[in-house]
C-alpha cells in the first residue's frame, strides 16, 4: 500500500518515570477525504479509521494513578488504553474503573474498617485498576464490526490497532453516534 | 439549590421543525441527506432504558457510586419531587471528585447528588427520533439524553451505547457481509 492511502497516527504513551514516549504509526487514511462525510451510508461499507481519534493517549502499566487520573480528567476522555513497550495494548483503564476506586475510599471510611478483612496493598499504578484484557479491533475492519463488539462487550471505547499489534487509534461509542448524525444531515457545530 | 436556577432543560421537538432547541442551546443545522435516514423513523422509546435510575437532590455520595457500579450505568438523573430532570451525575463526575478531594474518606461521605451534579439536564420529549437523539449527543458531546413526557417527568435514558446497539440491529446484512477482522457473529435476535 503507497503512502498515499496512509495516514499518521500518534500514541503518547505516559510512563512511571514521568516521560511521554511519542510513538508514531500509520493507518489507512479516510476514505471520504479530510472533514468529510464518508460517502456509504450503510454502517458495514466505512473502515473504521474513518472516524477513530488518531491522537491516542496511553499509559504505561507503572503509571502512578494520581497522574491517569489527570489525564483523563485534563484530557476529558473515557478509557486509557495500558500498553506495553512495543506500543501494543495489555488492558485497558476505564473511568468506571476509577470510579470503583473512589467507592473503595469511601467504604474505606465506614463499612471496611468495621469488617475484618485481609489487608490490601492500596492501588498504585495503572497496571492495579485496568481490565487486564485489551479488547481491541483491527484497522481493517468496518464501523459495523466495531459497533457489533463494542455491543456485545457492553463497551464505551475501543483501541483500534495496525497488524503488527500497535494502537492506532480510538473508536468511542459516540464517534458512532457522530458518525450517524452526520450521516443523517445534521451539521457538527464549530468549535 | 433552586431548581429553577440550575434547569438548563432542553426539549427538542419531533413535530414541525426537525429539531429544535429551547433555552440555552442554539438550534441544531441540518441538511436532509439525499437517503431517507433510518433514524428518522425509529422512536427513542424502541431503544432507551426504561427501567431509569434516578436520585433525588440529596442522595449521598456513597449510595450514588453504589448505583452505578452494581447497576452498570454510566449516568443518574437528579430529579425533583414532580420527577422533572434537574441534572444529572456521569461517570465523570465522580471521577473529578476522586481527584478534587484526595482527602480521607469521611470527607467525602458528606457530598450530595446536588454537589455532585451537572446541573443541566438535555432531554428529547418522548415521540422524539433516533435522529435526534444522536444530533444532541453530537453538539453537546454528551453520552447520555434524557427522556422526559409532555409534563417534563423523566421517563427514560439514551445512552451512545444503545445507539451504537441500535446501528448494529439496523446494520445487521452488511456485518454478516463483512469478511474482515476479527471472525466475530453477531446475533441481535438472540437478545
Amino acid at each position: 500500500m503507497s503512502d498515499v492511502t496512509k495516514r499518521a497516527s500518534e500514541c503518547l504513551i505516559h510512563q512511571g518515570s514521568g516521560e511521554v514516549q511519542r510513538r508514531s504509526a500509520t493507518s489507512p487514511a479516510p476514505t471520504g477525504g479530510e472533514g468529510l462525510i464518508p460517502s456509504p451510508t450503510i454502517a458495514g461499507l466505512v473502515p473504521v479509521t474513518d472516524i477513530m481519534t488518531r491522537s491516542v493517549i496511553c499509559a504505561r502499566s507503572d503509571l502512578p494513578i494520581g497522574e491517569l487520573l489527570d489525564l483523563v480528567i485534563d484530557h476529558g476522555i473515557g478509557c486509557v488504553p495500558v500498553v506495553d513497550p512495543g506500543g501494543c495494548p495489555i488492558g485497558m483503564v476505564t473511568k468506571r474503573d476509577l470510579v470503583e476506586q473512589l467507592a473503595s475510599l469511601v467504604h474505606e471510611g465506614t463499612l471496611a474498617r468495621l469488617v475484618t478483612r485481609s489487608p490490601r496493598r492500596p492501588p498504585a499504578t495503572a497496571e492495579d485498576v485496568m481490565l487486564p484484557v485489551a479488547i481491541t479491533v483491527d484497522e481493517h475492519v468496518t464501523i459495523a464490526r466495531a459497533a457489533a463488539v463494542m455491543a456485545e462487550q457492553d463497551l464505551h471505547h475501543l483501541p483500534i490497532i495496525s497488524p503488527s499489534g500497535v494502537v492506532v487509534g480510538v473508536i468511542s461509542s459516540l464517534d458512532i453516534v457522530r458518525w450517524l448524525a452526520r450521516n443523517d444531515g445534521f451539521l457538527p457545530r464549530d468549535g | 439549590m433552586n431548581p429553577q436556577q440550575v434547569r438548563r432543560c432542553t426539549v427538542f421537538h419531533s413535530r414541525g421543525e426537525p429539531v429544535e432547541s429551547v433555552l440555552e442551546s442554539e438550534p441544531i443545522v441540518r441538511e436532509m441527506p439525499y437517503h431517507a435516514p433510518e433514524a428518522d423513523r425509529a422512536s427513542l422509546r424502541t431503544i432507551m432504558a426504561n427501567d431509569v435510575i434516578c436520585a433525588r437532590a440529596d442522595l449521598d455520595l456513597a449510595a450514588v457510586i453504589d448505583l452505578m457500579l452494581s447497576r452498570r450505568i454510566g449516568c443518574i438523573p437528579v430529579v425533583d419531587e414532580r420527577r422533572r430532570p434537574i441534572g444529572v451525575i456521569t461517570k465523570s463526575d465522580l471521577v473529578q471528585q476522586l481527584d478534587a478531594d484526595r482527602l480521607p474518606a469521611s470527607a467525602l461521605t458528606a457530598h450530595a447528588a446536588e454537589d455532585l451534579m451537572t446541573p443541566v439536564a438535555l432531554s428529547l420529549e418522548e415521540h422524539a427520533t433516533i435522529a435526534h437523539a444522536a444530533a444532541m449527543m453530537m453538539s453537546e458531546d454528551t453520552h447520555h439524553v434524557l427522556v422526559v413526557s409532555a409534563t417534563g417527568a423523566l421517563v427514560g435514558v439514551v445512552s451512545a451505547k444503545d445507539i451504537v446497539g441500535w446501528v448494529v440491529t439496523n446494520d445487521v446484512l452488511s456485518v454478516r457481509r463483512d469478511a474482515s477482522g476479527s471472525p466475530l457473529e453477531w446475533h441481535p435476535l438472540e437478545g
